[in-house]
């Protein structure tokens, strides 16, 4: 558990340390803005038939799944493309604690990257009084869900991350399947005459249709985390990998 | 403190460690040698728990690396081929963080620190960026890392390799003064360091041990080199005929013979000039030189290639 620690304390400072992380940040809550400003317009406009909130997180994913590979990475691929993975894994740490304590940390500044766009949610609540009351429910229930989907993306990031020393490499599939994820149903739905199938894997329709409606189908908590765990320990044995040459 | 024992590495296509066998006691400073690609990275990073061997065992300090590994992690302080750091961390920061890894907590932490940055000259630099140091500086914060949690067996890959002379001095000084409590495993392609640094060495060739013997052992062996115009044949037999005399090899530049005469270590000048007065021969040049690190090095290797 300490060797987690130490290792995510790592990670995180390798984090707030390099250029990256403030960049994708900063473009990151720069394309959030303009999404907010845009709701802003909507609001202000005639009555709408979208749910404001369904709008705001179904941006939100869409945005975090192009720019989460940007973080991931590096995790792993960095660190054997220089070597430095050699002298983490001679000292007494195992290789689960190395996975958990990148995970961990990843998933920490996952949510310190969208964390400010609370302050979106707070300003609509404050400025539009009456006019557009806002649902509290459905704003958790939001936020749980792009957490859960965060959750899945850092592991996949993380595992990708395990298998190549080019920190290119790594980010793709995990952009491709990001946005593979994402778009399978806008794709398919019109083609497959019966999409329910689709639906179990579609985190966009998890968002829109559930989460954002303060719907938390206990299915989807359960698929995204065990996915997750699933994940993880592809990772440990992608990195245990190196034992069977 | 090690004792390996018939190890085998294979890659698909190659075996990088060829059933090596030898052991390492406690306190002492072995010097791994050979040419590129003879298995000596390889043979350290199944040491070290990195890789495991195909075959054969390796124990430290009473631990088996492959059932044990943590146990001996805990016990070895490991300095790989061109030593990785995390080049935005700050060195006291890295080494702290190495040592929460390897178990160094609380105030043995910030004194087994402030230790080793002293012992490895890092103090004045311990707030600079590990990017910003020189590759001398960055050596021996990767020096200062195997050192951290004061471990029981150091292995070192090339320490000194890419330094400049005076930087070489220094880190030869810093290994010698872990002799005693500590065992050091150290590889190198610098000869002169083994014979100055080191109490035995173990030449590696092709994956497997060519010779392993105390340094001083290997670097007693001398032999006399006499320049002698005569007629070859009697030259040969008579010097071969000296009691203490084991070979005898003559090359030729012209109107003299070059012999190079093995006499075990003794000194057989004297008697050399003996028969070269009595003969009648012509004596240009005798002395008695020693074998250095060097010679032994591309001897060993040449045979092992002609074999």
């Amino acid at each position: 558990m300490r060797n987690v620690l130490t290792i995510m304390k790592r990670e995180l400072m390798a984090y707030f340390l390099s250029p990256i992380a403030y960049i994708v940040t900063l473009l990151f809550l720069i394309v959030m803005g303009v999404v907010f400003s845009y709701v802003v317009d909507i609001i202000n406009a005639v009555p709408h038939g979208v749910s404001i909130v369904q709008f705001l997180f179904t941006m939100l994913i869409f945005t975090i799944a192009f720019f989460l590979p940007l973080i991931t990475m590096r995790l792993i691929a960095e660190e054997k493309g220089s070597g430095t993975l050699e002298v983490l894994m001679t000292t007494p740490v195992t290789d689960l604690q190395v996975v958990l304590g990148k995970y961990f940390a990843t998933l920490l500044f996952y949510v310190f990257m969208w964390l400010p766009t609370v302050s979106y949610v707070i300003i609509l609540h404050k400025f539009s009084g009456e006019t557009a009351p806002l649902d509290v429910g459905p704003l958790w229930s939001g936020y749980l869900g792009v957490f859960l989907v965060g959750m899945l993306l850092v592991a996949m990031g993380l595992m990708f991350s395990a298998m190549t020393k080019t920190q290119v490499i790594a980010g793709i599939p995990v952009f491709a399947i990001g946005f593979g994820l994402f778009l399978l149903l806008l794709f398919f739905e019109g083609i497959v005459a019966d999409s329910t199938v689709l639906q179990y894997f579609s985190p966009v329709r998890h968002i829109q249709h559930e989460f954002a409606r303060g719907w938390i189908d206990l299915r989807r908590v359960v698929l995204y985390i065990s996915a997750t765990l699933w994940c993880l320990y592809l990772t440990k044995k992608i990195i245990e990998a190196r034992k069977w040459k | 403190m090690i004792l390996v024992e018939h190890l085998v590495k294979r890659y698909p296509g190659v075996t990088a460690v060829n059933d090596i066998s030898f052991h390492v006691q406690r306190g002492d400073i072995v010097g791994f040698l050979g040419p590129n690609g003879a298995g000596k990275t390889t043979t350290m990073r199944i040491l070290t728990g990195y890789i495991p061997a195909t075959s054969g065992s390796a124990v430290i300090a009473g631990f088996d690396v492959r059932e044990n590994s943590l146990e001996v992690r805990r016990r070895i302080g490991y300095l790989p081929e061109n030593n990785p750091l995390y080049p935005e961390m700050r060195v006291a920061e890295y080494l702290k963080f190495r040592a929460r890894l390897k178990g160094v907590r609380g105030r043995r932490l910030r004194e087994r620190s402030n230790r080793v940055m002293e012992q490895c000259g890092l103090t004045e630099v311990s707030r600079k960026l590990i990017a910003h140091l020189s590759k001398g500086f960055r050596q021996r914060v990767g020096i200062a890392d195997s050192l951290i949690h004061d471990p029981e067996l150091i292995i070192l890959d090339e320490p000194t390799i890419g330094l400049d002379p005076n930087q070489i001095q220094q880190v030869r000084h810093l290994i010698k003064s872990l002799k005693k409590s500590h065992t050091v495993l150290l590889s190198t392609h610098i000869l002169p360091e083994v014979e100055m640094a080191c109490d035995r060495v173990i030449i590696l060739n092709r994956g497997r041990i060519i010779c392993a013997d105390k340094v001083v052992n290997l670097t007693r062996r001398s032999f006399v080199r006499a320049e002698i115009r005569g007629p070859r044949e009697e030259i040969e037999k008579s010097l071969r005929e000296l009691p203490e005399v084991r070979q005898v090899a003559l090359s030729t530049d012209g109107d003299f013979w070059e012999c190079e005469v093995d006499a075990g270590g003794a000194d057989v000048r004297e008697k050399i000039f003996g028969l070269a007065a009595q003969r009648r021969w012509t004596l240009r040049e005798l002395s008695h030189e020693r074998l250095s690190m060097e010679d032994i090095f591309i001897k060993a290797v040449t045979t092992d290639a002609e074999e």
